[in-house]
């Protein structure tokens, strides 16, 4: 209940007043104006009723475009690219030794390609995940590791990197703006080979042996170049080499780039293939360049056309598959691999090297695998594998079930690394050797010639050095990352062998093909030293000037000076 | 021409005018939809026929409540020049909005709601324009007919100064008092009407009654001899 207000006598006086003073409505004429008027609007109000109508159709009909116009961007901004669809994804089968990240541990990636939704890569262990993403590039992410891969702003593909190292190699060409984002740390880049480790926590360290990247942290920009890491603690760019840390990615990249599949981009032309048979786990390899697709049972899109596969499998001859890819028509093709027979030591009187020409002259017999038959037929075809191996068994000895000897060019690898880790440098040669005899046409041949190269210019044998780099030289792609050691490694027999001009010609070349690598670092050193010792104080203060200005940071800008001094004596 | 034929003409003239103006009112073009007869109809089924387009609903409408709708207007904003056109806004807000009548409460309630709210967004207009003391005591109402001359230029200085205390305050306290003191409603009626609480429309009663008493307290202070008296003093 409203209780009355207790209002003073003057306000009550007042208020009293102004009811009184309101009482009266208004006079006949105020009413009649206000009646003219008040009708006046209504009339106006009822006029422009259709118009108001009109304009409100109109108003909604522009907010539903624009409503129409906003949903489509989104849905063309989120529409997912191809390109992330066909992420191919490889995590198993590789040769550990060649290529240790591509190996899949407990917990391996099953092979095939990932879904719509599955655009994020986890490994586990020590298991290495490889994805290949059309149309930008390969990275490989070593466990254990997470990788999500999207679409970010500015339609850039990111790389969110939680956990693990992760190895990219970008295709200059893609046009596809790329960017890692690791903890605090994001990576600009377009065009590259580079690295991100991420398994220190928030220390990311980045490093770069191709092209350029821009790394942000903490409101600072950094331009990383190749032959450069940046270190999680540090804002300023040092050399591969100078860090552990450095070296060791250095290293991984070089393999990740050495062992790039030849995916086929996801266009119209790429056919899915799928390769399957016994045994399982077989790797699967481009016969021509060499290159791992991966492991079995395996999907991969490759380019229409005819196609020449490599299945090899330990303890197993190798198979070579020749398939023809027609555009809309998934292929499946099947192998059957057949199991090396017992061999029996040879005698010690045998010499070494002989059962390997005879291996290789067994290699080049004119018995030829038949030709797989191909999809739609869904029953795996079985080839007889090539002999690759003859049985140097004796009668004289009692056979002893062993496998001694490596069957496969990634066990003639492994053991050659095995050696070298022994010291074994002459064994390690052999088998090097071996695999060069055996499989010329391995992706792992060129490697092992520049291998062969090294350990025969440190045994002293400059010519042979010489003669396996040449052949390395003649065969690998122009695009091979071993191109710029092997060249270099040319010019330091030149060296040995004293002859300065054609090391110094040898030098000037390198420096021209390979401006940006690591070597040219060393090259471009060694040319300076060169100078120096014809006393040509002018052309060496040029090229220290070209050094500080190529490598402001690099491995011998503090020998530099003290080269220098000579000069000034 | 003397100047007592001048001013007669003129007051001639304007009573032609004023005829004119109020034969034009009761002249008023055909509406659209013309009701056969609107004046024995109850406010809802004139509601109900202006909402389908009759304009002589509304007139009807209009001639029935333009009286209230200005007495109340008037207490809410007091001596306005405004007044008449905030009348006409009142009525033309009524025409947009009868499709939004729902007639739960009376057409009168659901129109005093209006004059509520045009008062409430005028009266908040006005507090950064506000009027000068001319304009506003040009503007008052006669308060008695039958008074002498002093008693009513006293009412008019004392009207006068309760509509400039009014508008010191602020105007949702000044609604909330005068429709409880001047109009009587209770403290429920005034919040269904202000669309508040009835807690929240009392406090802005008793803040508005402490306002305006201080201000009367302080007018006297300053002045203590009212008009009356400084001319019975002189």
């Amino acid at each position: 209940m409203t209780r009355p207000l207790d209002l003073s006598p003057q306000l009550a006086q007042s208020m009293a007043l102004l009811a009184r003073a309101t009482a009266q409505g208004p006079d006949d004429i105020a009413r009649a104006r206000m009646r003219v008027q008040v009708q006046a609007r209504l009339d106006a109000i009822d006029a422009e009723a259709p118009a108001r109508r009109r304009s409100r159709v109109r108003v909604v009909a522009l907010v539903a475009a624009a409503a129409a116009l906003l949903l489509l961007a989104t849905l063309v901004a989120k529409r997912p690219q191809p390109s992330l669809r066909a992420i191919a994804l490889d995590a198993s089968g590789a040769t550990p030794a060649l290529l240790p990240y591509l190996s899949a541990g407990p917990g391996g990636l099953s092979p095939g390609r990932l879904g719509k939704r599955q655009r994020r890569i986890v490994v586990s262990g020590t298991a290495v995940a490889r994805a290949q993403i059309p149309g930008v590039g390969s990275v490989a992410l070593v466990g254990p590791g997470e990788l999500a891969i999207r679409r970010g702003a500015g339609a850039a593909i990111e790389l969110s990197l939680s956990r693990g190292l992760l190895l990219a190699q970008v295709d200059p060409l893609a046009g596809e703006r790329v960017r890692v984002i690791a903890s605090r740390t994001r990576v600009e880049v377009i065009g590259t080979v580079f690295a991100v480790d991420a398994r220190d926590g928030d220390r990311v360290h980045v490093a770069v042996t191709r092209g350029r990247v821009a790394v942000s942290r903490a409101r600072v920009r950094v331009s990383l170049a190749a032959g450069h890491v940046l270190h999680g603690d540090e804002s300023t760019p040092r050399s591969n080499g100078s860090s552990a840390v450095g070296r060791a990615l250095a290293a991984r990249l070089i393999r990740h780039v050495r062992s790039a599949p030849a995916i086929a981009p996801d266009s119209a032309d790429a056919v899915t293939l799928v390769v399957r048979g016994q045994p399982s786990a077989a790797l699967v390899s481009l016969a021509d360049g060499g290159a791992a697709l991966g492991s079995t049972p395996l999907a991969v899109r490759l380019a229409r056309g005819r196609a020449r596969l490599r299945v090899d499998a330990p303890g197993h001859s190798s198979v070579t598959l020749d398939v023809t890819l027609r555009r809309g028509q998934a292929a499946e093709i099947g192998f059957a691999l057949e199991r090396h027979p017992v061999v029996v030591d040879p005698p010690r009187a045998t010499p070494r090297a002989r059962p390997l020409r005879r291996e290789h002259r067994s290699r080049r017999s004119p018995v030829r695998p038949p030709v797989p038959s191909m999809a739609p037929a869904p029953a795996p075809v079985k080839h007889s594998a090539r002999p690759a191996r003859p049985a140097a068994a004796s009668p004289s000895r009692p056979a002893t079930a062993s496998l001694s000897r490596p069957a496969t060019a990634r066990e003639l690898y492994r053991a050659a690394e095995a050696a070298m880790r022994r010291g074994q440098r002459a064994t390690a040669r052999s088998k090097l050797t071996e695999l060069v005899q055996r499989f010329p046409h391995d992706q792992r041949a060129t490697s092992a010639r520049f291998e062969i190269a090294r350990l025969s210019l440190a045994a002293g044998a400059p010519d042979r050095a010489l003669g396996e780099l040449r052949r390395m030289l003649r065969d690998a792609s122009p695009t091979h990352v071993l191109l710029a050691p092997a060249r270099l490694l040319v010019c330091r027999v030149h060296l040995e062998r004293k002859r300065l001009t054609r090391a110094e010609r040898c030098l000037t070349a390198l420096l021209a093909r390979h401006p940006r690598s690591l070597q040219a670092d060393d090259a471009l050193f060694v040319m300076l030293r060169l100078a120096l010792r014809r006393r040509d104080c002018a052309r060496a203060h040029t090229l220290a000037a070209r050094y500080r200005q190529s490598f402001p940071r690099g491995r011998h800008i503090a020998a530099l000076a003290a080269q220098l001094r000579r000069c000034a004596r | 021409m003397s100047a007592l034929d001048l001013t007669l003409q003129q007051s001639l003239l304007d009573l032609v005018r004023r005829w004119a103006l109020l034969a034009s009112a009761l002249s008023l073009p055909e509406p659209r939809r013309r009701a056969a007869d609107t004046g024995g109809l109850d406010d809802a089924e004139l509601v109900t026929r202006a909402r389908g387009g009759d304009r002589d609903a509304f007139d009807q409408l209009f001639r029935r409540h333009i009286d209230e709708v200005y007495r109340r207007m008037a207490r809410l904003v007091g001596g306005d020049p405004e007044r008449e056109d905030l009348v006409q806004e009142v009525f033309v807000h009524a025409y947009r909005g009868l499709a939004r009548f729902r007639g739960d409460a009376a057409f009168s309630t659901w129109l005093y709601t209006i004059v509520v709210r045009v008062a409430y967004g005028h009266l908040r207009r006005r507090r950064r324009r506000p009027l000068l003391e001319g304009q506003l005591l040009e503007q008052l109402e006669p308060v008695s007919n039958a008074a002498s001359p002093e008693q009513r230029a006293l009412e008019r200085e004392q009207l006068l100064r309760l509509h400039q205390m009014l508008a010191r305050i602020k105007p949702k306290k000044r609604i909330a008092f005068v429709m409880r003191v001047v109009e009587g409603l209770s403290l429920g009626e005034i919040a269904d009407i202000v669309g508040a609480t009835p807690a929240a429309v009392g406090q802005r009663i008793k803040h508005a009654q402490r306002e305006l008493e201080a201000m009367l307290l302080r007018d006297v202070r300053r002045a203590p001899l009212s008009l009356s008296a400084a001319r019975s003093t002189r």
